[in-house]
């Protein structure tokens, strides 16, 4: 395995000293929802102090990526419809773009599509995880967003490797995954799986983007991490994303919707050609979910 | 104009016997639309009423004829050539190649079948993608592809092979001008293409003619089956299972599915294209 070289990886991220952190409001908002004492009051004066989160989670609330019927005007009404799961969930998938802010244009790795993908998949894991009636509070987007985090950490610390990583993928015609253990001996999903435990992120999280290559390791919440891993099957289906593979897939074969089936018989009723066929008026939601958390806020207005 | 009327009892008669026949069904909905294309039959014919049209259809020693003339008139041909890039670059990238890995280990042949093909865009397009992938790989063996379609006149049209650019509007410029002369208004598809295609007119409900497609490799059955009613759809489709070889794969439109009809095939995603394997 590639651990000895992890924590060759880990080591030389924290030697060029920048590991990328969330926000501290995110950090914030993470350990305090998990915390029983904390009232609900509380974690909304923590979120209002970030003007230009405010101000994002309250577009996001109010736009079809909620289809909510009701205004949302306040971060405490937010909390209250919304529930507090679900705004930690949006306050970690805005958050990252603070952190990894999108760069249009890049010729080998191409942000914008990445998070286009990333977006997708998310989209995608909500209307699943909706279709078969498992209530997940906006952690099922959230991790379809942030699955494929470590490739942005290849991208940055190790831009040169990575891009050898992509050549390798087209020239073997091999998953990515396989030319990240040659080239750099290590994977996206370790690396982001190490992301995210730095980050204090839910250890479920860290699990589907840990194993979303792996759906059968998954043990905490298997049923997100095939989520997680279905969606990012249907995005390659959908040709969203920046991977030029033109492989078939066998969905009812894969690992990930096996298991999932097993928890939710519903599956094996799902329409795939439908769902599929569907899909591209999703995707434009995710589409918002990026252009409003990617937004530079006027920090002035009061929220 | 005449004033032919179809009243609601005649209209389900033809419409059920049009069923029997071809699979195809209107639904009350679309009773304007048989109305409409075959007042102008019954003229030609100078009949003076749906009644005896109905009758012609049914018990004359001539209905078979005229059941021909009608599906000329009632189907709906609707059609381009490169229809659906999604689809065809599965069939070119990753489907034929697939085919050809396994017959490097024994087979001789690859059989090709456009069902439905109107007036051959579908089938031509086709060709020209297997004439590029002949150019680049060796192949063993000519690809056949056979081509049919209920309508006479559109498999007329298919053979004559002239086109109006209207048809040519997917059509990449690099095929236009390597497959097509073009005269005046209208593209005319080269020799080489032609004699890739073999058309016939085929009813796909005939199941003694349809049984006679066998040990084939790819079905292009594409916006076809949306005029089918269920019972007629699942009956076709059994019957494609049967004509593919193990392995082989079935196209059908971009957005039909095969959800309620079938659970035969392992289905396929590709990059915004679903295809239907048979294992
Ligand atoms: C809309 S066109 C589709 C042409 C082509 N496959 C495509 O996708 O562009 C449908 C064709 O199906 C044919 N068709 C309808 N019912 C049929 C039947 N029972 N047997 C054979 N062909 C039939 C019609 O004549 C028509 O040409």
């Amino acid at each position: 395995m590639g651990n000895d070289r992890l924590e060759e990886v880990k080591d030389r991220i924290q030697r060029i000293g920048n590991l990328p952190t969330l926000p501290k409001v995110a950090t914030e908002v993470i350990s305090m929802v998990g915390d029983p004492d904390v009232s609900m009051k509380e974690i909304a004066s923590v979120i209002s102090k970030d003007p230009s989160l405010s101000a994002k989670i309250l577009k996001v609330a109010n736009s079809a990526f909620y289809g909510l019927s009701q205004r949302v005007a306040s971060i405490q009404l937010a909390l209250v419809i919304l529930g507090l799961s679900r705004i930690k969930n949006l306050v970690i998938g805005i958050s990252v773009f603070s952190t990894f802010p999108i760069k249009p244009g890049q010729p080998t790795f191409d942000r914008e599509k990445f998070w286009e993908h990333s977006a997708g998949c998310g989209q995608i894991a909500k209307i699943l995880a909706d279709l078969l009636k498992c209530e997940m509070d906006g952690e099922e987007f959230v991790a379809g967003l942030l699955h494929d985090i470590g490739k942005i950490v290849l991208d940055q610390f190790f831009h040169d490797q990575f891009v050898k990583v992509i050549d390798l993928t087209f020239e073997k015609d091999i998953p990515m995954i396989e030319a990240e253990e040659e080239v750099v001996g290590t994977t996206h999903a370790e690396i982001g799986s190490w992301l995210a435990e730095e980050w204090k992120l839910p250890l479920s999280l860290v699990e589907a983007i840990t194993h979303h290559h792996s759906p059968q390791e998954a043990v905490l919440n298997p049923i997100l991490t095939s989520i997680v891993r279905l969606s990012d099957l249907f995005c390659k289906a959908k040709g969203i994303g920046f991977s030029g593979d033109t492989k078939g897939i066998a969905i009812s074969d894969r690992i990930a919707w096996k298991t999932l089936k097993s928890a939710k018989p519903d599956l094996e009723d799902l329409d795939v050609e439908r769902f599929v066929f569907d899909l591209d008026a999703e995707i434009e939601k995710a589409k918002d979910f990026i252009r409003i958390s990617s937004e530079r806020v006027q920090t002035k207005e009061k929220v | 104009m005449s004033s032919l009327t179809l009243s609601d009892e005649k209209f389900k008669q033809i419409r059920d016997l049009i069923y029997e026949e071809s699979g195809m069904y209107f639904a009350n909905t679309k009773k304007y639309l048989l109305e409409n294309r075959l007042s102008k039959r019954l003229e030609e014919v100078q009949l003076s009423s749906f009644d005896e049209y109905y009758y012609l259809l049914k018990y004359s020693a001539k209905r078979k004829e005229e059941l021909s003339r009608l599906f000329d008139q009632v189907t709906i041909n609707e059609t381009s050539f490169f229809r659906d890039m999604p689809q065809l670059q599965a069939f070119e990238k990753e489907v034929i190649p697939e085919i050809l890995k396994r017959k490097d280990r024994g087979g001789q042949e690859l059989r090709i079948w456009s069902a439905g093909c109107s007036s051959g865009q579908e089938p031509y397009t086709l060709a020209m993608i297997l004439k590029e992938l002949m150019e680049t790989k060796a192949f063993k063996f000519v690809p056949e592809i056979m081509a049919n379609d209920i309508s006479g006149a559109m498999i007329l049209e298919a053979e004559r092979g002239v086109y109006m650019d209207y048809y040519l509007r997917n059509t990449p410029d690099y095929y236009k001008s390597k497959y097509f002369t073009h005269k005046g208004e209208t593209y005319i598809i080269s020799d080489a293409i032609k004699l890739m295609v073999k058309f016939s007119i085929m009813n796909l409900l005939d199941e003694e003619k349809v049984g006679t497609m066998k040990n084939i490799d790819v079905i292009f059955c594409r916006n076809v089956l949306i005029y089918f009613a269920e019972e007629a759809k699942k009956k076709l489709i059994e019957t494609f299972y049967e004509a593919l070889k193990p392995g082989g794969y079935l196209f059908i439109g971009h957005s039909e599915s095969l959800h309620s009809i079938s659970r035969a095939f392992k289905l396929m995603l590709f990059p915004n294209a679903i295809v239907y394997k048979k294992e």
